[in-house]
């Protein structure tokens, strides 16, 4: 969770997401971010040789695109209830304009809206290969 | 600092800690959430507090997780929920868990959309009645209690929600089971009764709920939820606002100190921390009151149909539905057996509950407890004996008291609403 902020920091990337001062996690978000730099990074591959470096992505499928799509959404909610889901890339779609609508998330970037949607679509889509096992 | 950790081969687990204190930490903080500070916070984290001195810094101990933030296990005393989310937290039980005619505090479902509140003590908790009232309210819990009648009943809460997960195509939200039902002694005065205090004028239509809990943004100026019902429902004798809970405190999980408990309807009505009751000359358009939230379509539809928000309904009474809590499923049992469990319905009774051992080809009657009280769930039993080892299935079907029985198939809706398919045992018997 920790690098997730700091990249953002770092980046600039998704800042307008934080727009709002989280009370209960502001001070947790500084701590955290303090100590990024003894995050472990984690090379991961997809089924068409796309690699990319991951740092911490939770219980998320651990492939491209889960770094990004966890630094987004992890701001606000648990990675948990996103690997719950199953849902077509307009189904992904429709979930990242109800968070910019109405749940106070900033505007997305782009091109990186693009590479959430991708991941989510592929690795949380309508037949679940990847649904939490508890 | 080991820096080993693999999502790949530990997808749950940070193992980012010194080693020397691992095992201290492990014992201390069980949940995966904190085992992830634990590799970040350090006398160094510390003093990386953005304009916050820590005078005796020096001294905190490598590893230890600085009490302010140490999140609490999210399910905390809640004895054997299965953890869906951790934050907002959500969690049900396991059938064989809900046996218990009166479900144990640590034992009721967890449905949250935000974050607790900061406070939730009952000293200095205020109630708001207002809008469309002669007499705007302001109450403390005292005053409440003071001023109207108190009583205890066994309330049932199921989530809107709950049985989403078996919807094909999958509906998002909150993949629940069967677990997110509950009938807990509630100990309140009746929203009836504070209403009729406040005067609701003639032109009233509709009640507002809001909470205090906090949006996952953190913006004070958004509710995490507020619905309501209409303004007929609200009327009924059998809502609580409700202060105690199987005769303590509320739990800080479901609503502490004060919060609504209206049997029957989705458990979204009943809400949680309960800060104000708005009266209103229309219906409401609260968080989670528009769109497709707690709504259907005004007609069937086949399953992964896209339909336009203005077909979307409001959900009433959740349907009649049934449990079975014993026994557990996938054990072993005998050539007979117990088989129990609970029954119920959205503002009317259960009249029948059936049982199946042959995967719905023949049904036979169980004895069928009447509801303790209006809104409490009903239990029944009922003995089956196999005609040969095996495996078998105990299926149980309610019908309510308008003949409308339990369906074999969901009736599939855009947001996994209202699933009261029959609910199936696996056995092995010999």
């Amino acid at each position: 969770m920790g690098c997730a902020f700091l990249r953002q920091s770092l980046t600039e990337k998704g800042h307008a997401m934080f727009r709002h001062k989280m009370r209960a996690m502001s001070t947790a978000i500084v701590i955290i971010s303090a100590a990024t730099a003894l995050a472990s990074e984690t090379v991961v591959t997809d089924d068409q040789g796309r690699s990319e470096v991951i740092y911490d992505v939770g219980i998320l499928h651990p492939a491209p695109g889960a770094q990004i799509t966890y630094d987004y959404c992890s701001g606000c909610h648990s990675e948990m209830i996103i690997a719950q889901q199953g849902q077509t890339r307009d189904g992904w779609d429709d979930i990242l304009v109800w968070m910019v609508e109405d749940m106070g998330m900033g505007e997305i970037d782009n091109e990186d809206r693009n590479m959430i949607l991708d991941y989510l679509a592929t690795y949380y889509n309508p037949d679940r290969p990847h649904f939490p096992k508890n | 600092m080991d820096n080993s950790f693999d999502p790949k081969t530990d997808p749950g687990r940070d193992t980012r800690v010194t080693p020397s204190v691992q095992e201290t930490q492990d014992a201390e903080v069980p949940d995966r959430a904190r085992r992830r500070f634990l590799g970040t916070a350090s006398a160094a984290a510390i003093g990386g507090f953005a304009g916050m001195t820590v005078p005796f810094g020096k001294n905190f101990p490598e590893g230890l997780i600085p009490a302010a933030f140490a999140e609490e296990n999210p399910l905390g005393d809640k004895d054997g929920l299965s953890l869906l989310n951790d934050r907002p937290v959500n969690a049900e039980t396991p059938a064989h868990l809900l046996d218990d005619a009166i479900t144990p505090t640590n034992r009721h479902f967890i449905r949250n959309n935000g974050l607790l509140p900061d406070n939730m003590d009952a000293d200095g908790w205020t109630l708001t009645v207002d809008g469309f009232v002669d007499t705007p309210l302001s109450l403390s819990i005292q005053d409440l209690k003071d001023q109207f009648e108190v009583v205890t009943s066994a309330l049932h809460i199921e989530c809107g929600g709950n049985g989403r997960s078996a919807f094909d195509p999958p509906a998002r939200g909150n993949q629940w089971t069967t677990g997110a039902i509950a009938c807990s002694n509630w100990t309140g005065v009746r929203l009836k009764d504070v209403l009729e205090a406040a005067g609701v004028q003639s032109n009233a239509v509709y009640t507002a709920h809001y909470g205090a809990d906090i949006h996952l943004s953190g913006d004070p100026e958004k509710d995490t939820l507020s619905r309501g019902l209409p303004i007929e429902r609200a009327s009924g004798d059998d809502i609580l606002i409700a202060f105690e809970m199987n005769g303590g405190p509320l739990h800080p999980m479901n609503g502490a100190p004060l919060r609504l408990v209206v049997p029957g309807w989705p458990g979204s009505c009943s809400q949680k921390w309960l800060t104000r009751i708005e009266i209103r000359d229309q219906v409401h358009d609260g968080a989670k009151m528009t769109g497709k939230s707690y709504r259907v379509p005004a007609y069937p539809v086949a399953p992964g149909t896209d339909v336009p928000d203005e077909d979307m309904v409001i959900m009433g009474p959740m349907p009649v539905k049934s449990l079975i809590t014993f026994p557990e499923n996938g054990v072993s049992t005998g050539m007979s057996t117990e088989v129990r469990g609970h029954a119920w319905v959205g503002d009317k009774t259960v009249s029948t509950l059936e049982v199946s051992i042959d995967f719905g080809a023949t049904w036979q009657a169980a004895d069928l407890d009447a509801p303790v009280n209006k809104g409490a769930w009903q239990n029944w039993r009922a003995t089956v004996s196999f005609p040969q080892a095996g495996y078998y299935e105990i299926w149980a079907r309610a019908t309510d008291t308008d003949g409308v029985a339990q369906p074999h198939a969901i009736a599939w809706n855009p947001r996994g609403y209202l699933n009261n398919t029959f609910h199936r045992v696996g056995l092995m018997a010999s």
